[in-house]
């Protein structure tokens, strides 16, 4: 292949990995502003959304039928994690907020590996329509890349609708920005929080099946949500198409470092630039989320 | 002299008979149990009194590891390569102090990840000092390593100083300074309280805890590899502080004290039931995440719980 449809084809499977870095970031920044929380069982609410996703799949329901699945399973998950993280650690002690929500994804984990037929195994997630590539010109493209650059675009474009137009969503942006004056209008924090809660929850398990032709499905592949917490920060947590940016950015970085750098340089780059731009921009994001 | 120092001393005094006159399996455990206190004392200040939340203290740990490490290695004794890690691991919380010194809450908290990451990262990439993925050994011929029962003493020693150091820092200027930043930064600029100094100090000492306590810690594994100081052992690590109490020093000691009473709790269990033992790994850090919900549902703020200031009658606000 010649190097520029190889740089292409880098470029393309960045943006479909960027996408679902996205997606992911955009559930952490919408649970940690809406709830003060850093939501570390993210990930394990993405695998269990992941699991669902082969499960229905693998029942004959084809993908569609896997997200059916996996859509309630996800944020129900997400919500229980959100109801105990409350519960146990109290509202706005992010310190404690940090231990229960590890606390959960480690439980998360066991509850997906003792699962009969989940386990500690690798699955692959079998889809004519998600799996293979199409040929554009020399440049092979994985479907599953497009499907994410796709679904991503609509949910984004969803959820901006959704907060201009909606009741529910119009609350929750107000909850976001001030949540005592959005209470003094009638705005229940309780229900916010958990809004965004499940929400981030569902937005986890499109992840989960967009990743599942990607990558193998199994009980470790939460830590593929590091790089949704780094996606959320790069840009600060405020907006939601920061998180799209930073994934797309982290992505496409991340691949093509692997392609064209000595191994492990990848992992060091995104990290050290994650550290950075947070610095550089300390002053700002600090005051905006203090 | 009021408050937790005499029960401190006390308990570590206790711990150092029991590990001296114990010996063997007692006295590794009630090692690796001061090791894990003293790196947790920095954590505790850290967190207890700035009010600043990191995942990046196993960073660290690791810059003590490798720094005692490779001072002996390079002939050096073994309190020297000590006191070596104890210097690096506060240079390097200086400067990570320096760095991150207008980041607070989640985007700190974030930004030390992001460290723990690049610190492995970079342990496992500079093969040619860090020995990479083989990591190094603290043990062998021409290596001035201790003894264990030297070192169980030294590790003892070392975290009731800390313990006497942390405990008159948090209750004098730089404590005051911390918690005034922390609690009512508007009180604290309108003071003209600048953040750098005290922050920095902070961190620099949560950076020479660190140091120390991951040098003792190589020292009692005899061994560093990057694997050992990963996000997730600064993830542990910070899990530990909150289940023992970040309010106050004591709580370094409680945590160390959770997880390795925890941790050998259910080694004991496997030994007795083998239906256990077959099991994977996933059962022990379930049995310990629920420990960790459960201490932190009947003990609010940790297993040694912050000091009221005053008594409410009522249920918290």
């Amino acid at each position: 292949m010649d190097p520029a449809a190889e740089l292409a084809q880098h470029l393309i499977a960045g943006s479909g990995a960027g996408c679902i870095y996205g997606l992911l970031g955009l559930g952490f920044g919408l649970i940690y502003r809406a709830s003060r929380v850093i939501n570390f069982a993210h990930g394990e609410v993405m695998a269990l959304g992941a699991f669902c996703a082969l499960a229905g799949t693998e029942a004959g329901f084809g993908p569609v039928g896997g997200l059916a699945l996996a859509l309630p399973a996800a944020a129900l998950a997400s919500l229980a994690v959100g109801r105990l993280t409350a519960k146990v650690a109290g509202d706005g002690a992010p310190l404690a907020g940090i231990a229960v929500t590890a606390a959960c994804a480690v439980l998360l984990r066991f509850a997906i590996e003792t699962m009969p037929g989940w386990g500690t195994e690798t699955h692959a997630l079998e889809s004519d329509f998600l799996a293979g590539t199409l040929a554009w010109g020399a440049v092979p493209i994985a479907r599953a890349d497009l499907a994410a650059l796709a679904v991503t675009a609509l949910i984004l474009a969803g959820l901006a609708l959704a907060g201009r137009v909606t009741r529910l969503g119009l609350a929750l942006r107000a909850h976001i920005d001030d949540p005592r004056a959005a209470a003094l209008t009638g705005v229940d924090p309780a229900r916010m929080r958990d809004l965004a809660w499940l929400l981030a929850g569902a937005l986890a398990a499109v992840a989960g099946l967009l990743v599942a032709p990607l990558a193998f499905v199994h009980s470790g592949m939460g830590i593929l949500a590091i790089n949704g917490f780094a996606a959320a920060a790069l840009f600060g947590l405020a907006r939601p198409v920061g998180a799209l940016a930073g994934g797309l950015l982290i992505g496409i970085g991340e691949t093509l470092l692997a392609a064209y750098m000595p191994g492990g340089t990848a992992e060091l780059a995104v990290y050290a630039t994650l550290l950075g731009a947070l610095a550089l921009r300390g002053a700002q994001s600090a005051r905006r989320l203090a | 002299m009021r408050g937790p120092g005499p029960a401190a001393a006390a308990l570590a005094a206790l711990a150092l008979a029991a590990g001296l006159a114990g010996g063997g399996y007692l006295q590794g455990q009630l090692l690796l149990v001061g090791a894990y206190a003293t790196a947790l004392l920095g954590l505790q200040f850290l967190v207890g009194t700035a009010g600043l939340a990191s995942l990046g203290q196993a960073a660290f740990l690791a810059v003590g590891a490798y720094a005692a490490a490779i001072a002996l290695q390079a002939g050096l004794a073994w309190p020297l390569a000590l006191a070596l890690a104890g210097v690096a691991g506060g240079a390097a919380g200086l400067a990570v102090g320096v760095l991150l010194r207008r980041l607070d809450g989640g985007p700190f908290a974030l930004a030390t990840l992001a460290l723990a990451f690049v610190a492995q990262q970079i342990a496992a990439m500079a093969a040619t000092v860090t020995g990479g993925h083989d990591g190094l050994w603290l043990t062998g011929p021409g290596v001035d390593a201790p003894s264990r029962a030297t070192l169980f003493a030294a590790a003892w020693v070392l975290f009731l100083l800390l313990f006497l150091a942390v405990r008159n820092l948090q209750a004098g200027r730089l404590g005051r300074a911390l918690r005034a930043l922390h609690q009512e930064p508007l009180a604290a600029a309108s003071l003209g309280l600048d953040p750098m100094p005290p922050r920095g100090l902070a961190m620099a000492l949560a950076g020479f805890a660190g140091g120390v306590g991951g040098a003792l810690y190589a020292f009692a594994l005899g061994f560093v590899s990057p694997e050992m100081f990963g996000p997730g052992a600064s993830i542990a690590l910070l899990v530990m502080i909150v289940v023992g109490g970040a309010a106050r020093p004591l709580g370094a000691l409680w945590g160390a004290v959770f997880f390795i009473l925890l941790r050998e709790g259910i080694a004991l269990a496997k030994s007795v039931d083998p239906r256990l033992a077959a099991d994977a790994a996933g059962l022990e850090a379930a049995a310990m995440a629920l420990a960790v919900i459960a201490v932190l549902w009947l003990f609010p703020g940790g297993l040694a719980r912050p000091r009221r200031t005053f008594r409410s009658k009522g249920p918290p606000q």
